[in-house]
């Protein structure tokens, strides 16, 4: 497997491991809403930053209309931001390829879209999708070279090899998954765009996808931009969590601490209200709806109804190293700081 | 007929039944209620399109038709009696041994006429097909593809000549044009892929939304590649059926042109000999050999097309060849009871609701059938529980493993295919299954009330909330409207919604307070059990928290027992009492919720767990079931411990994914 040979002979001397894979600063985008004539727009990202770091998964949680898949869409090229930088190994691919993205970025950033029913041709054959990835990005020389990389592929995503033959209404969801997985894997990828991955799949095969995500990231460094509503799936598998509102980031950072203790009310509500009946002692009810009307109140600030949000965006507290929270209300205690330390401190242990 | 069409109808049967149309097929189980395995919910494709068409007869009929007229046209020069153009003395002779079918009033003889016309007629008709449909074709999809103005302008250009008048248009342009088959392919190309584009756009548009368009964008594809290798073979068909509509149009039109002396009339095609025969006055003197050999062939190449093309509209939307249906649904009523005595020696988790009294709903032995042409699918098999006053009950397994037909079975909702083949229903003592429908009628509801997945789509769209609940009053109870307003706004508080609410039209309320609406409209006529299949599945977990709270606080405040249907397991716990595991129509498990939480022994049921890993406590490596595993020979339950039963299992075939 060479994965970790640098295959982009191009690349300038960037892959320093330490710069994030992908930074994203101050994405906005914008859709047009109401008629053709109508130049009224709806915001779906309100200039968001985010980083993905090299051989991480950074999930990305929120409910639906968050902008979470507007992220991810925007990253793959598929929509065009109105603002913003989108920086892919330090270059400001928007600059450098403000209109189509080229091959070189296709080879570096891939997607798995939601529903594997949809996203495979329903014309073609399983191994057409790897060939054509493996045939566009001269990832072989030659026919035996080929055939020994679909073995393998096939192999990685855990899918026998005969059902290269087969086309893909004659495989089941979490099949079809895998070849989805396999076609992003074939160009060699450096950052996995997998937005909901497991959301359309059979409960019962749902944990295989995300395990074969934290393989990946194990095996290979790759790095995994991890969409998804679910929280419960987020900590299992992420190593940072990102929460989004209404297009906008709420808090982010480690995993486990920042779920073993949220910051923001908004994550505070949204756990609240995931189940789990291992989770000792339920939710306060009382604090559930006092958090409630405090997120999603009169008004749909994402800061609450206070005047101060509406007037000014709220300063990004930093509640510990690598976790961040943007909120008026959020006053650093060092109490909270020194407990979040303690968690992230037994979290990585 | 649309891409959207076929698709919907492609779902098939049983998602009528109420499954909501299963987004996993799992060919692999045995005895998967969900319908068979197939293009779910796209475009059959290609390959098998031509086969398809192979087996069916009017497609071979008109196909014989135009392998006929083929045949006939290519081996003109050795089945004409003689040269057609030669001007004989013998005119106007009617059909006779020498001349089979006459001859013209030049002497010519018509069959010789008639088949020669043929060439012409079928190859303009061709060529026509052929070239319109590659411009409507590329127009087409060139504007979906790059859309914008790109598309703006094709769209234009396209309408503009959708409007033009299609028969002036032509006689204007065959007129200026020098006269010649050439002239008229080209007036008929002109005239013929506007309305090809526009049918073909739009289909375009909807399979370039689709993901494997952007899969492939991102995979690297260019635009071109895209167009044609990735939309294109997904449009094979309706791109067929234009290609014939298209060459009848040709052939037509074609024949119309020369008629009125537009082409060339040097050249022998069925037009132009419909031209001599009126020049000549053939339907004056009675002559109907001259015109009537052309003008059938003309008739019957355009039936043959016609019918190829209803052949692939069959082949490809399925909805047009539904099977012959049996009266179905339930089994005659009455005929169960032999079933259902034989069913009390069952053991089962049947007697053992945890609460001792006499039970709300007994289930017992329930077996529901899918019932096509060629094979018979279980969807329920031997399905044994109770429900206790004021219980809940949960019922969890993936699409497809029967949960929601027991739902529907108990409702007596099953609809063809589906039929209930054995075991009992009972509601307070009362056989269900024997119902007549005017007392099922006045049972569902005011007994049993139901509770959709997507329900709070159900609404009507142009009657107001309060409408919509006054009128459960007013059928269902003799009340006045006033006092069913009264009651309305009640019912309204009861969910947490203002009573001014009832004014509200659906589209007015988040989703989440419309599936509110609906769950107080189930509850309206205070029904002693309520069946939920998936009512939050469709709703954010913020809004999904809210409602499941909302209905332990109207189960306190009424008192009704519940089945809840999840694929949840998360959630399922939380809420159940007792519950039960469903897979491949058949219980593997059943316990008390808390019992399943710390000692779930079914590997299908752990399966399921670990698909909602937890949220406290460390991270640790969870297994769900492997691609392709599957379990067989499901035998039934066995009690392990007071309360807990489970089937006797083999080993799954196939390993669990390696970690």
């Amino acid at each position: 497997m060479s994965a970790t040979t640098d295959h982009a002979p191009g690349r300038a001397g960037i892959a320093d491991p330490a710069t994030p894979v992908v930074q994203i600063r101050g994405l906005v985008k914008d859709f047009p809403v109401g008629g053709l004539l109508s130049s009224a727009t709806f915001r779906a990202l309100g200039g968001i930053d985010l980083d993905v770091r090299r051989g991480e998964i950074m999930a990305l949680v929120g409910e639906s209309g968050s902008g979470k898949s507007t992220i991810a869409r925007c990253l793959a090229r598929l929509e065009q931001p109105t603002s913003g930088t989108l920086l892919v190994d330090g270059v400001d691919v928007l600059k450098t390829e403000p209109r189509r993205a080229s091959r070189a970025y296709r080879a570096k950033v891939q997607m798995v879209f939601q529903d594997p029913f949809g996203s495979l041709n329903p014309a073609h054959r399983v191994e057409h999708f790897l060939t054509r990835a493996l045939r566009l990005h001269r990832r072989t020389a030659s026919d035996a070279a080929l055939r020994s990389r679909l073995a393998e592929l096939m192999d990685t995503v855990d899918l026998d090899r005969a059902m290269l033959d087969a086309y893909p209404h004659e495989l089941s969801g979490g099949q079809r998954q895998r070849v989805a997985i396999a076609r992003a894997l074939a160009v060699e990828p450096e950052v996995i765009l997998a937005d909901e991955p497991t959301s359309m799949l059979d409960v019962s095969v749902r944990i295989g996808i995300l395990n074969l995500m934290r393989r990946l990231r194990d095996e290979r460094g790759i790095s995994v931009l991890y969409i998804t509503h679910d929280l419960a799936a987020a900590r299992y598998v992420a190593d940072r969590t990102t929460v989004m509102f209404a297009g906008e980031v709420v808090e982010a950072g480690e995993s486990t601490a920042l779920m073993a203790d949220p910051a923001h009310p908004y994550t505070r509500l949204l756990l609240s209200a995931v189940p789990d009946p291992r989770r000792a002692g339920t939710f306060d009810p009382v604090e559930r709806a006092a958090l409630r009307a405090q997120v999603l109140g009169a008004t749909t600030c994402p800061y609450g109804a206070d005047e101060q949000c509406r007037d000014d965006a709220p300063v990004q507290h930093v509640v510990a190293p690598g976790w961040t929270v943007r909120c008026h209300r959020f006053r650093p205690q060092a109490e909270v700081a020194r407990r979040a330390l303690d968690v992230a401190g037994t979290a990585s242990a | 007929m649309s891409v959207t069409e076929s698709t919907s109808a492609s779902l098939g049967a049983p998602s009528g039944v109420g499954s909501r149309p299963t987004p996993n097929a799992r060919p692999d189980l045995a005895s998967d209620a969900s319908p068979p395995p197939g293009p779910a919910g796209r475009p059959a494709p290609r390959r098998g399109l031509l086969r398809s068409l192979f087996r069916n007869r009017k497609a071979t009929v008109g196909v014989g038709i135009l392998l006929l007229f083929g045949a006939l046209a290519l081996l003109a020069p050795l089945l004409a009696p003689g040269d057609p153009m030669v001007i004989t003395d013998a005119g106007s002779q009617a059909p006779s041994a020498e001349h089979l079918l006459g001859t013209t009033a030049k002497g010519q003889d018509v069959l010789a006429l008639t088949l020669w016309g043929a060439r012409s007629s079928l190859a303009v008709g061709l060529l026509v097909g052929l070239a319109a449909t590659l411009v409507g074709v590329t127009v087409g999809l060139a504007a979906a593809y790059f859309g914008k103005v790109t598309d703006d302008f094709l769209s234009l250009v396209t309408n503009v000549f959708l409007l033009l008048p299609g028969l002036p248009l032509l006689v204007v342009l065959a007129a200026f044009l020098p006269p010649g088959t050439g002239t008229v392919i080209v007036v008929l190309i002109v005239t013929g892929w506007a309305g090809a584009a526009r049918v073909l756009r739009s289909l375009a548009l909807s399979i370039r939304a689709k993901d494997f368009v952007a899969a492939a964008t991102v995979t690297g594809e260019g635009p071109g590649w895209i167009m044609f290798r990735e939309i294109l073979p997904n449009m094979a068909s309706i791109v067929m059926s234009t290609f014939l509509g298209v060459v009848i149009f040709g052939i037509g039109s074609q024949a119309g042109l020369e008629f009125l002396g537009l082409g060339d009339i040097s050249v022998v095609s069925w037009g132009t000999n419909l031209y001599w025969a009126s020049n000549d006055g053939a339907l004056m003197v009675g002559a109907w050999w001259a015109f009537l050999p052309s003008g059938l062939c003309i008739a019957l190449v355009a039936f043959a097309l016609a019918l190829l093309n209803y052949a692939v509209d069959e082949v490809t939307n399925p909805r047009l060849r539904v099977p012959r249906r049996r009266r179905a649904g339930v089994r005659a009523p009455g005929g169960g009871t032999a079933v259902s005595g034989a069913a009390e020696a069952v053991t089962g988790p049947a007697g053992a609701n945890g609460h001792g009294a006499a039970p709300v709903l007994e289930v017992r032995d329930l077996t529901v059938e899918y019932r096509s042409e060629n094979r018979t699918v279980v969807g329920a098999d031997r399905v044994s529980f109770t429900i206790g006053e004021g219980e809940v009950f949960g019922l969890a397994g993936e699409s497809g493993c029967g949960k929601s037909t027991v739902a529907h079975a108990i409702m007596r909702l099953l609809r063809e295919p589906a039929v209930i083949t054995g075991g009992s229903v009972r509601f307070c003592g009362r056989d269900v299954l024997a119902m007549p429908d005017d007392e099922l009628r006045s049972h569902r509801w005011r007994d049993v009330a139901m509770v959709f997945q997507s329900a709070m789509n159900s609404l009507n769209p142009v009657m107001t909330i309060g409408d919509q609940i006054v009128d459960v009053f007013t059928t269902h109870e003799r009340v006045s409207r006033t006092e069913a307003r009264r009651r309305a706004g009640d019912l309204l508080e009861l969910v947490k919604i203002e009573r001014s609410r009832l004014r509200a039209y659906p589209h007015q309320l988040s989703g989440g307070m419309r599936q509110r609406v609906v769950i107080a409209m189930a509850v309206a006529l205070r029904p002693r059990l309520l069946i939920m299949d998936e009512p939050t599945t469709a709703l954010d977990v913020v809004v999904q928290q809210e409602i499941m709270s909302q209905i332990a606080d109207l189960r306190r405040e009424l008192g009704f027992a519940v089945l809840f249907i999840t694929h949840d397991m998360s959630l399922m716990i939380e809420l159940s009492d007792r519950m039960a595991v469903m897979y491949g129509g058949r219980f593997v498990e059943s316990a008390p919720a808390a019992t399943i939480l710390a000692e779930p022994r079914h590997p299908y049921t752990r399966a399921l767990m670990n698909a909602f890993p937890p949220l406290t406590g460390p991270r640790t490596e969870l297994r769900g079931l492997a691609e392709g595993v599957r379990f067989t020979g499901i035998g039934d339950l066995v009690e392990v411990a007071g309360g807990h039963w489970v089937a006797p299992h083999d080993e799954p075939h196939d390993q669990e994914v390696p970690a």
